[in-house]
């Protein structure tokens, strides 16, 4: 288990990002599949931005995990509420906004939970190692 | 293993001497461990200074390029840089747990899972070091030590 969450896990999510971007760009350079492409690049864009604003946030002191996952994700859900608006992923009158909203409660926390975890690991880890001591 | 112990009050200096076959990881530990009773760092408050057993620190820290030196009771200015401090109790029970701390991790109490990959350290008297991501590993190798 901790080999799938910190080997082959990352490995695999790596590669499909990597790929897709790099597909992507490619498509775009020759014409093909122009508003998927851009979409998907769009995407990572944002995911990027997320990755900043969880480095911002860490140099905060948060009185608990749940308080600085809890924000990450509010201010998280604005960004995407704005690329949504002015990249046209959605439109917030009907059923696809939902959709987005729903993806992202799915994913967010299960990113959250997945570092979270990982951390645990270590954590326990170490832990029984001073309690050995 | 066997342990004896020789009290004489004539002798003025306490000295330590181990026989055994070979020097073992068990044994190195337990060394490593006595060294830092005859080891000690100098400290400054108010224009005093004070000479720290190194056993009783619990972390130096590095702030706005100054190191100040923590025990039980007080906090110390040092004029060494916490690089050279970092040298010099090297092979003690001192660990490098962020670019500005190093911990004593004997009085370690126990960890928990931080903010943006990081770990909370508790030490034994309550206070609580963040344990910076890239010194996670080298926390852990030193305490299998």
């Amino acid at each position: 288990m901790k080999q799938f969450l910190k080997i082959y896990l990352p490995s695999a999510a790596i590669t499909f990002s990597l790929t897709t971007v790099c597909t992507c760009v490619i498509n775009l350079v020759n014409g093909f599949s122009t508003q998927r492409s851009s979409w998907l690049l769009e995407l990572f864009g944002f995911i990027l931005m997320v990755d900043a604003l969880d480095w911002i946030l860490g140099n905060i002191n948060f009185k608990s995990f749940l308080s600085y996952a809890v924000t990450e994700m509010l201010i998280a859900y604005i960004g995407l509420l704005l690329f949504g608006y002015f990249a046209k992923w959605f439109s917030f009158f009907d059923t696809s906004f939902i959709y987005a909203t729903i993806i992202f409660c799915i994913v967010f926390p299960v990113i959250h939970l997945y570092f979270y975890h990982l951390s645990r690991m270590n954590a326990d880890e170490i832990n029984k190692m001073l309690e050995i001591k | 293993m066997k342990l004896s112990i020789h009290q004489d009050e004539h002798i003025t200096e306490t000295e330590i001497i181990i026989n055994c076959a070979y020097v073992d990881d068990r044994l190195q530990k337990l060394t490593d461990y006595i060294r830092q009773f005859s080891f000690s760092l100098e400290g400054e408050v108010d224009g005093k200074l004070y000479q720290i057993p190194v056993e009783q620190i619990f972390y130096i820290e590095s702030v706005d390029n100054k190191t100040f030196i923590y025990d039980c009771e007080r906090t110390y200015s040092c004029r060494q840089t916490l690089s050279a401090l970092e040298e010099k109790l090297r092979n003690m029970t001192f660990i490098r747990i962020s670019k500005s701390c190093l911990l004593n991790i004997s009085y370690l109490k126990c960890v928990a899972p931080h903010v943006n990959h990081r770990l909370k350290a508790e030490l034994q008297n309550g206070e609580q070091l963040i344990i910076s991501r890239n010194y996670v590993e080298s926390l852990k190798e030193k305490l299998r030590k």
